[in-house]
């Protein structure tokens, strides 16, 4: 029969350098499985692997303790009761089987799963709504792409891994450890407030970089200037050259300057005329679109809300949402942009129709690119 | 993000953001500190003492930091720092004074765990576009002629 001894296990032989603290604090090997090895039931027993039983303890409470200081997480809370909520947060799903299988009779721990879905939620909620605010005119599309960048699962994994929160979270595969961060909004929302996950959202993935000129992708930017000059009521936009050097050269270089009437809209270099235009109107598109909100006039739907979601008479007091605010904090909303133009999207091939070709869509009388530019004076 | 080429289909799960540690929030990058002393040898003598003194001074100023005391029978005194970056600093403390072996623990605690490299011949790189621009010889008064 096998028999489970502390001293049969090469425990010495696990590298010293990572489960240094992690060592569990419960009895080893569990007593219950010790209790429950007569011979008769030792067939069922499962295979006992260090790995995997090390895998469901609870992390040591001074790694728990360092990571809640490490990101500001509850501040007014005690440290004992931080610990047991990052611990609820750490509890992946798939560890519950696993704990199933080595403490059959201890009640299951809470998983993380349902305080993720709240807290996808919330930082979906303040992602979108910081991007919309912050870049008015950002096309749906690339807004949604925005929001995945700041706080899709990718970005998780890294902030989480940022954290530090890695040798908690062993051997997880890279779905699973998002789910820690997430749980971590739920919990300032459910534990301190709404404003507080807010912030924390604002301060650990809002203030990461996202390249948003990389998701703008024109298939025909002049034809999208001219339509976007006309939605917003400005003048036809006319390319200009310049400056230009060694026109007859084998290293030619020209600036053009987009101009509706007097107001410049971008500018762009190439090694041909056309091409210089093509980047001068990509700019220009690029500069409308990726106008920013000053962040101190950038105002946020979610700061109408009350400031914690407890509901002590039930779903009667939905009614704290329609309160009026106190006098000097109500909300004003911010003005909203205009929407992208649309074209070519009414069938998905892609194409245009034959009228919008874009090499005619610039200038006032344009046969050619060369030709539609119209020389500084 | 590096610039794709053009018409690269934008997939929505491998879009990601780059760290801006310090930008708003400070994550300071060291994780975890492990002193290691025998209790026995004399050599261990200033950093049993240091650890008496101001082991929980250490804790209390530093709750970013796990801090882990551990004995190591027979051998020579060290401190292990633990990083975010996945690496780990290992200092020897045999035969340095108190205030010596204070120095390293703040070197620890200060650093990043990267890797060290020479400082010579790196060019500095900046993140963000600068500000006043690049210059360009075609926006001065009179552009070279060929």
């Amino acid at each position: 029969m096998r028999r489970f001894h502390p001293n049969s296990f090469p425990l010495r032989s696990l590298p010293s350098t990572k489960r240094i603290s992690a060592l569990p604090n419960a009895p080893f090997p569990p007593t219950q499985l010790i209790e429950r090895m007569t011979p008769a039931q030792t067939p069922q027993l499962p295979q006992f692997s260090p790995e995997e039983w090390g895998s469901i303890q609870d992390p040591s409470p001074s790694a728990l303790h360092a990571l809640a200081a490490r990101i500001s997480f509850l501040s007014t809370h005690s440290p004992a009761a931080k610990a047991e909520l990052l611990t609820h947060a750490l509890t992946h799903p798939s560890s519950l089987s696993v704990y199933v299988k080595y403490y059959p009779r201890a009640p299951l721990p809470t998983s993380n799963k349902a305080l993720a879905a709240v807290g996808n939620s919330l930082l979906g909620l303040f992602a979108a709504e910081w991007v919309h605010a912050s870049y008015p005119h950002l096309p749906t599309r690339a807004i949604k792409a925005a929001v995945s960048a700041y706080v899709g699962p990718r970005t998780l994994a890294d902030v989480a891994k940022e954290w530090g929160a890695l040798p908690l979270l062993d051997g997880l595969v890279v779905q699973c450890i998002g789910l820690l961060p997430r749980s971590v909004i739920a919990l300032l929302a459910r534990h301190s407030s709404l404003a507080d996950a807010r912030n924390f959202t604002h301060t650990h993935f809002l203030s990461r970089i996202v390249d948003l000129e990389h998701l703008l992708n024109f298939r025909a930017p002049k034809v999208v200037l001219v339509e976007t000059a006309a939605k917003f009521g400005m003048e036809r936009p006319i390319s200009r050259l310049i400056a230009e050097t060694g026109r007859y050269s084998n290293v030619p270089i020209f600036i053009v300057g987009i101009y509706s009437g007097s107001e410049k809209l971008g500018e762009g270099f190439g090694n041909s005329l056309r091409m210089a235009e093509y980047r001068a109107a990509e700019d220009s598109l690029n500069r409308l679109y990726l106008t920013r909100q000053p962040s101190h006039l950038v105002r946020l739907p979610t700061s109408a809300f009350p400031s914690s979601f407890s509901y002590p008479h039930g779903l009667g007091s939905f009614s704290s949402l329609t309160r009026p605010p106190a006098p000097g904090e109500e909300y004003v909303a911010q003005e909203l942009g205009e929407a992208e133009v649309l074209f070519a999207s009414s069938d998905r091939s892609g194409k245009q129709a034959p009228a919008a070709d874009p090499s005619a869509s610039l200038g006032a009388s344009v046969v050619g690119v060369g030709d539609g530019i119209q020389h500084a004076s | 993000m590096q610039r794709l080429p053009r018409g690269t289909p934008i997939l929505r799960g491998q879009l990601h953001s780059k760290p801006s540690n310090g930008h708003v929030a400070f994550i300071p990058q060291i994780r975890k500190l492990v002193f290691e002393f025998c209790e026995a040898w004399p050599t261990s003598a200033p950093l049993r003492e240091v650890l008496g003194l101001h082991a929980e001074t250490l804790a209390r100023e530093n709750p970013h930091v796990e801090i882990v005391v551990k004995k190591r029978m027979y051998r020579e005194p060290i401190v292990r720092g633990f990083y975010l970056n996945d690496r780990t600093k290992v200092i020897g403390l045999k035969k340095l004074t108190k205030s010596e072996v204070m120095d390293k623990i703040q070197l620890l605690l200060d650093s990043s765990g990267a890797k060290i490299k020479s400082l010579k011949g790196q060019p500095v790189q900046s993140t963000t576009p600068s500000t006043r621009g690049i210059w360009s010889g075609m926006h001065v008064e009179e552009p070279f002629k060929i």
